[in-house]
């Protein structure tokens, strides 16, 4: 059995056919524990761990970001240091070749040429190493070949008269010397393109982890206005839905367990044992309804009642006197009456019994008819006017027969509650309001539903009778029972005016199957 | 004074009207049974009746519209009125605007009986 | 054969004002002392438990609720006796919950301004005007709570029929007031409210005549026909029945009596 509903079809439907096959909780009770299994057979990953996980994603990135600083900078101050050195080594070319040029203008200064070519020498065997690893080996080992020979040819032309050898010696020191100091410069060159290099480098990458820490920050906000604050207004929703009567539990919505989850599963247990105190409570309003009823069925049974009991007195006082079509006549007096006062408590029985839940296409107007009729006392001692307006061709509606029986008579009983003695009630049936849907009104003549209160009557135990007289109930069984079937349940009134009750109920379609098959 | 106690009995429970008559013919009462309350309300402005017997629930006239027109008519009418809806309320208001007696339905022919010999008795009529 | 039961606040001088109604319609007069003196006589009761009964609140080391229940029990049946026989005024507390609605008993709540019921404490008592303050809260409190232990509602609650404010106002116009209310008829008896007294009475000499075998009966009369209710474990049951009916059967009034004893593994008869 499917039935659907307007709204909410979807996440309701199973809980709504649960309780419909079975009107007490057992159904809802399994479909509580589905909801509970289901919650808690997610993967866990609470938010605790969640957080945790990105505060080491912070610390993590944090570290990287100052253990490459700290690295980046101590080469830079290695390469800064290094650069001295190479600063050094290109001065001591330098030097030793202007002291070249005066000794070859001038032929003096040779041995101070000679000792800054020494001292390039030395620098660039101590820190051969490192020279090799900027320059490349080729070129260290080309400029090492470059410096020997420069050296070498200085000493040499020192001991050199022969003008046409000089000249040779003279060309060939210019040669390597300039090698030298090319070398040098390139060396300087390079060294300082990888310092600044590496600077701007460590700029980046600082630019960098602030773009990182500035995106991270922004997901864990998002983390946490998602996963908290959505949440949260998820659960409010939740618990406003229960406070207007609904007690469908909490279904999962995300791939993994947390603290939420287990504040889900608290809430639908509480949310279990709220439905089934309420169905208790339904119950119990329904044994008062019943009670209202059944003071007024007492009292109505005292008519027949009292038929029977003069007639038995007086059949038994003249029983001499009366001729014997009297007597007949008294006796099936006794008959009629009796079969009256079972009419009265059948038609009691009728309300009161238990039955599972049985959706037919019925007659409006019969369902009408029959509710007026069981309450037609209680209209009598408060001589109130009740009149039914059904026009003719209403569509059966979709329903069961008790249920909107009930419906009817708490709606009928509250409009005789406020009307004043010899008020009226109205009952209009109108199929053309809404399409598919037939309409069914109660209209009465009451004081009306002040404005701070109308949004509240369908509230489970909202009241306004003294405490103690009232359960706070029937609007809410009768809109819970309007909405079952598929209906809707509202109210119209303005102060002084009364009240209007109007309830759209489902017009009997025929089943596309039986209709396809024949 | 006629000899005879002039009683009109109104039920819109023609069964009730048919008995109480047959009970109440044999007390040297003269009965009339209404079932319909209009037709009652009009045969009181018509004739004076000592005792009324009435019911009170009764669709759009009720009982105590009825006693009242009949005080209105003759005060020294006793009104007895008998409901299936006896409560304390109905009791106290139909006392308050001069019913004789009240009784609650069902009751037995005897204690309707002592009611109108009671009725009867002070109205000055000779009832043992 | 009209009947007033009044219960007036403490301090408020409700029992002259009741005697005053009563010498008004020259109804008998009986106070809650004579009551209560007539309880104890009938039923070997020591007075002052009653008292306690009607004006100690519940407490640890008070009468226990079956003992309260009991004696109220007896007090009801004597009082609703005296009702049956004649017109009389009842000066005495919870007249909304001793005697169940009938249309002939007018019952009456005497309330009166604080300051004057203060002022009166005061003077009779000759104590200062702290001291008469608390006595009269406490008053208050006790009624109601006594009020809702015995009946289920407070002391204060609309079931009277009729309520007087004393404050500012004539004693006269007040005995008036009250006279008038009965000189209108409305509560005049009449067979169907004599017929209910009548089950009231027998109801609540059941009752008392029961009431010792098992706390818990409930009991119900309509027209001598008795039903009493009780709760008690099922190995009682059979015995607890017969001997009821036992009792009752015997009584004056009873044309026929049927027992139910329900199980009582949940205490639910208590109430």
């Amino acid at each position: 059995m499917a039935v659907e509903t307007p709204n909410r079809a979807s996440e309701e439907s199973a809980s709504l056919s649960g309780v419909l096959t079975d009107p007490g909780w057992n159904g809802r009770a399994e479909y509580e524990v589905a909801a509970d299994e289901a919650l808690r057979r997610r993967p866990t990953l609470t938010v605790r761990n969640r957080l945790m996980l990105m505060l080491s994603l912070f610390f993590l990135l944090s570290l990287a970001v100052t253990i490459w600083s700290i690295h980046t900078l101590s080469t830079v101050r290695d390469s800064i240091l290094f650069l001295e050195v190479a600063d050094d080594y290109t001065s001591e070319i330098q030097q030793a070749r202007r002291y070249e040029k005066n000794y070859l203008l001038y032929d003096t200064n040779l041995t101070d040429a000679l000792q800054h070519a020494s001292a390039a020498q030395r620098l660039a065997r101590d820190n051969d190493g490192k020279i090799r690893k900027v320059m490349g080996t080729q070129a260290v080992a080309a400029m090492h070949q470059h410096l020997d020979e420069y050296h070498s040819l200085m000493v040499r032309i020192g001991d050199t008269k022969t003008p046409g050898t000089r000249a040779d010696l003279e060309a060939q020191i210019r040669y390597h010397g300039n090698e030298a100091g090319e070398f040098a410069k390139r060396f300087v060159t390079t060294e300082r393109a990888k310092v600044e290099a590496r600077l701007s480098l460590a700029q980046r990458v600082l630019f960098a982890s602030i773009g990182g820490v500035l995106l991270l920050t922004v997901l864990v906000a998002n983390f946490f206005a998602r996963r908290i604050t959505s949440t949260l207004r998820r659960f409010a929703e939740h618990t406003n839905r229960i406070g207007h009567g609904d007690f469908t539990p909490i279904m999962p919505m995300r791939k993994y367990r947390d603290e939420f989850t287990l504040l889900a599963v608290a809430i639908n247990r509480m949310v279990q044992e709220l439905d089934r105190r309420h169905q208790i409570l339904i119950e119990s309003h329904k044994l008062r309804a019943l009670g209202t009823l059944v003071a007024g069925v007492a009292h109505e049974l005292n008519n027949p009642l009292n038929n029977m009991m003069l007639t038995a007195a007086i059949l038994k006082e003249q029983y001499d006197e009366l001729s014997d079509e009297d007597k007949l006549e008294m006796v099936d007096d006794l008959i009629g009456q009796t079969e009256r006062s079972r009419k009265i408590v059948r038609n009691l029985l009728d309300f009161a019994r238990e039955s599972e839940t049985k959706l037919e296409a019925l007659d409006l107007a019969e369902i009408v008819d029959e509710t007026a009729h069981l309450l037609g006392n209680q209209l009598k001692v408060k001589k109130v006017k009740l009149s039914v307006v059904v026009p003719q061709g209403v569509p059966p509606v979709h329903g069961d027969q008790q249920l909107l029986n009930e419906v009817l008579m708490n709606l009928i009983i509250n409009a005789l509650h406020v009307v004043a003695e010899g008020g009226e009630i109205k009952i209009v049936v109108d199929p053309e309001r809404e399409d598919g849907f037939v309409a069914l009104d109660v209209i009465d003549n009451g004081p009306g539903i002040p404005n701070h209160i109308i949004g509240r009557i369908f509230d489970p135990f909202f009241t306004t009778k003294p405490k103690g007289t009232g359960t706070g109930l029937g609007l809410s069984v009768a809109r819970g029972i309007v909405q079952k079937l598929g209906g809707s349940l509202t109210v119209a009134s303005s102060p002084g005016h009364g009240a209007t009750f109007s309830i759209l109920l489902p017009v009997t379609g025929i089943p596309s199957d039986i209709s396809s098959r024949t | 004074m006629a000899d005879n106690v002039q009683v009109l009995v109104l039920d819109d429970e023609p069964l009730v009207g048919k008995r109480l008559k047959s009970v109440l013919v044999k007390m040297r009462c003269d009965v009339e049974a209404f079932d319909d309350p209009m037709a009652a309300l009009a045969r009181i402005d018509e004739k004076e009746f000592d005792i009324v017997i009435t019911d009170v629930v009764m669709g759009e006239v009720d009982g105590i519209q009825v006693l009242e027109r009949v005080r209105g008519r003759n005060p020294r009418a006793k009104v007895i009125i008998m409901s299936a809806y006896a409560m304390m309320a109905m009791a106290r208001k139909a006392m308050e605007r001069g019913a004789y007696d009240f009784i609650a339905k069902p009751f037995v022919p005897e204690e309707m009986r002592v009611i109108v010999a009671k009725a009867a008795r002070d109205l000055g009529f000779d009832f043992s | 054969m009209s009947s007033i039961l009044v219960s007036s606040q403490s301090y408020a001088g409700g029992p002259e004002i009741a005697r005053r109604i009563a010498e008004k319609l020259g109804y008998r007069f009986w106070s809650e002392r004579q009551l209560i003196d007539e309880v104890a006589k009938s039923r070997a009761i020591v007075p002052t438990d009653l008292r306690k009964a009607l004006e100690h609140p519940p407490s640890l080391f008070g009468l226990s609720d079956v003992v309260r229940r009991t004696l109220v029990a007896h007090l009801q049946a004597v009082l609703a006796a005296h009702l049956l026989d004649d017109s009389l005024v009842f000066h005495v507390p919870y007249a909304h919950g001793l005697i169940p609605g009938v249309s002939h008993i007018l019952r009456v709540r005497l309330v009166a301004g604080w300051a004057s019921r203060v002022a009166m404490a005061e003077k009779i008592e000759e104590i200062p005007l702290k001291k008469a303050e608390k006595r009269v809260a406490h008053d208050d409190a006790a009624r109601n709570s006594v009020s809702e232990l015995l009946f289920g509602f407070t002391d204060d609650d609309e079931r009277y029929d009729m309520v007087v404010d004393l404050d500012g106002r004539q004693e006269d116009a007040v005995i008036e007031e009250v006279v008038g209310a009965m000189q209108s008829h409305a509560y005049d008896a009449m067979t169907y409210s004599m017929q209910r007294l009548r089950d009231v009475e027998l109801g609540f000499r059941v009752r008392s005549a029961v009431i010792d075998l098992e706390p818990s009966a409930r009991v119900e009369a309509d027209h001598g026909m008795v039903e009493i209710r009780c709760w008690a474990g099922p190995s009682r049951k059979a015995k607890l029945e017969a001997e009821v009916a036992k009792r009752v059967g015997g009584l004056s009034g009873v044309q026929g009596v049927e027992v139910r004893v329900f199980d009582d593994s949940l205490r639910r008869g208590w109430a």
